[in-house]
């Protein structure tokens, strides 16, 4: 078969333009889904500096300019204008006369390459709201509503709500803002407090119940504990039941309130010097409503404390460590000489961004021993 | 934020499993020619004279041109597909020929149109073959 070949020679309308881009597994299987290809969106931060990254409904993919040193020519079939035209037999090598013409229209030495990546929200504008009662933004003009948010955060819709959900992202008056840990924290004791003194189906909530019992003692003419304050504790502590049906119910999820609550008790109790173990799960135990059905362990709380001696416990935020693994690593041996391997993973893991195994990425800045089925991680010095 | 949704209206027919055939050039008529190196094709403009002829000054009798939907292309060879759809023979001019594979791509490759105008991007088909020029070329005898 042989197809006689053309090259636009220039562009008449530089406003068209092509590129290629990679086609991953995720991306055909989204592309063979009728509903989902629809919400296929390019976004960047700003026009001209910041990368674009791909949107579906519910991934990100991150675009890379991939280049190479070959010329793709990207071609199309069509019928030339004047098929009169004899071509010289010396230009057909004794072939059979071709049968169609193939015209090229673009030229290009790379392929966008498709890279999974976590969408994140854009938090940096994004007020934290404390439970005062006038809460505004100065200028309205510069007011944002969550979906303004979403639309200007270069993640999907869905990683956008989950993280809003799991940061306690709320609306107050028509502004989207973040809650403040100590306002989560009251709100969160109120309302768990409310629905307990209810006997309240813990696993069954339905949000308007559950605010008319956060606000059925109320007796104060301000009220911090609105709707949208229940709804945001539902969200982060709870998960909906059903997202299909109109009228949401959640279940509060037990094991994320019992860390939230330990991780406040090691700020409380433990952050300036340690305690014993024994004496710091007393006092977290108290920490927590009356009759609230959850079994704490310490185990839950790794990241977020270190033992400066055998069996005492003292707070530690990972936000207060570099972000150089060698750095990070001699921080930690300072604090405590030797970690077993689940403690001390929580405070590194962010660092192994090639995703080797666990401990294979530990020795590579720390000492690791067997002692019986568990490791111990110490300093290489 | 700047965001644009990606239309994939034209390509539901390619993804139609009734209509799933797998050819060289895709179902709507495109493909790649992925050459190691660069095409040589003069980037000037065509001269229209005023008894309707066209001419590119200096050009190399070699080419040919002619016009595609009232747009100047130019012809630069010939392109000859084995009848196994594996190899290719690209000839250029009356000197030069390359020889080529027909390659399955490991990731199908999306053609995307931007128009900056409309500021509308298409993802207009998706080629899974491409036919590649990875050698030298040859001389013609």
């Amino acid at each position: 078969m042989s197809i006689n070949l053309y090259s636009k020679l220039k562009t008449d309308d530089p406003t068209i333009s092509y590129k290629l881009i990679e086609l991953n597994d995720d991306l055909m299987k989204l592309l063979n889904d009728n509903k989902s290809r629809k919400h296929l969106q390019f976004k960047s931060l700003d026009e001209v500096n910041s990368h674009v990254v791909l949107c579906s409904k519910d991934k990100t993919w991150l675009l890379r300019q991939k280049d190479h040193s070959n010329m793709s020519m990207l071609m199309h079939e069509g019928v030339v204008d004047d098929n009169s035209k004899t071509i010289d037999p010396s230009l057909s090598f004794g072939l059979p006369p071709p049968i169609t013409d193939y015209i090229g229209f673009a030229r290009t030495t790379y392929e966008y390459e498709t890279v999974a990546t976590e969408g994140r929200l854009r938090l940096e504008n994004i007020p934290i709201y404390d439970g005062e009662q006038n809460f505004e933004v100065r200028d309205k003009s510069n007011q944002t509503s969550f979906q303004q948010l979403l639309e200007d955060s270069p993640c999907s819709s869905r990683e956008g709500l989950i993280q809003w959900y799991s940061l306690g992202g709320c609306t107050i008056n028509g502004q989207a803002c973040l809650l403040s840990p100590k306002f989560i924290n009251k709100a969160l004791h109120v309302t768990l407090m409310s629905v307990l003194a209810e006997s309240m189906n813990l696993e069954e909530l339905n949000l308007k119940e559950t605010y008319d019992a956060v606000s059925k003692d109320m007796n104060s003419e301000f009220n911090p504990y609105t709707i949208e304050v229940v709804e945001t504790i539902l969200n982060k502590f709870g998960r909906i039941k059903d997202t299909e049906i109109e009228d949401k119910i959640w279940k509060l999820n037990s094991p994320i309130i019992a860390k939230w609550y330990g991780i406040q008790s090691l700020k409380k109790y433990v952050s300036k010097s340690s305690l014993p173990f024994d004496e710091f799960m007393l006092q977290r135990r108290s920490q927590f409503p009356p009759f609230f059905p959850c079994d704490i362990d310490i185990s839950m709380l790794r990241g977020n404390y270190y033992q400066p001696q055998a069996k005492q416990i003292q707070y530690f935020s990972k936000k207060s460590l570099s972000q150089d693994p060698k750095d990070r690593f001699k921080t930690l041996f300072k604090l405590q000489t030797s970690w077993d391997l689940r403690d001390i993973e929580p405070f590194i893991e962010e660092l192994n961004t090639k995703h080797m195994k666990i401990d294979s990425f530990i020795m590579k800045y720390a000492r690791r021993r067997r002692v019986g089925k568990n490791y111990i991680i110490t300093s290489r010095n | 934020m700047p965001s644009v949704t990606i239309s994939t209206e034209q390509i539901c027919q390619l993804l139609d499993p009734n209509e799933k055939k797998t050819t060289i050039p895709t179902p709507f008529g495109n493909m790649i020619l992925e050459i190691q190196g660069d095409l040589d094709i003069p980037d000037i403009e065509v001269q229209h004279n005023e008894d309707g002829t066209t001419e590119i000054p200096g050009l190399d009798p070699e080419y040919h041109l002619n016009t595609y939907k009232k747009e100047d292309i130019l012809r630069y060879g010939l392109l000859n597909i084995s009848e196994d759809k594996k190899h290719a023979t690209l000839y250029i001019g009356k000197k030069q020929r390359l020889l080529g594979n027909i390659v399955e791509l490991e990731t199908p490759l999306g053609l995307l149109k931007f128009d900056s105008m409309s500021q509308q991007v298409d993802l207009c088909d998706i080629i899974k073959y491409k036919i590649l020029f990875k050698d030298r070329p040859l001389p013609i005898m």
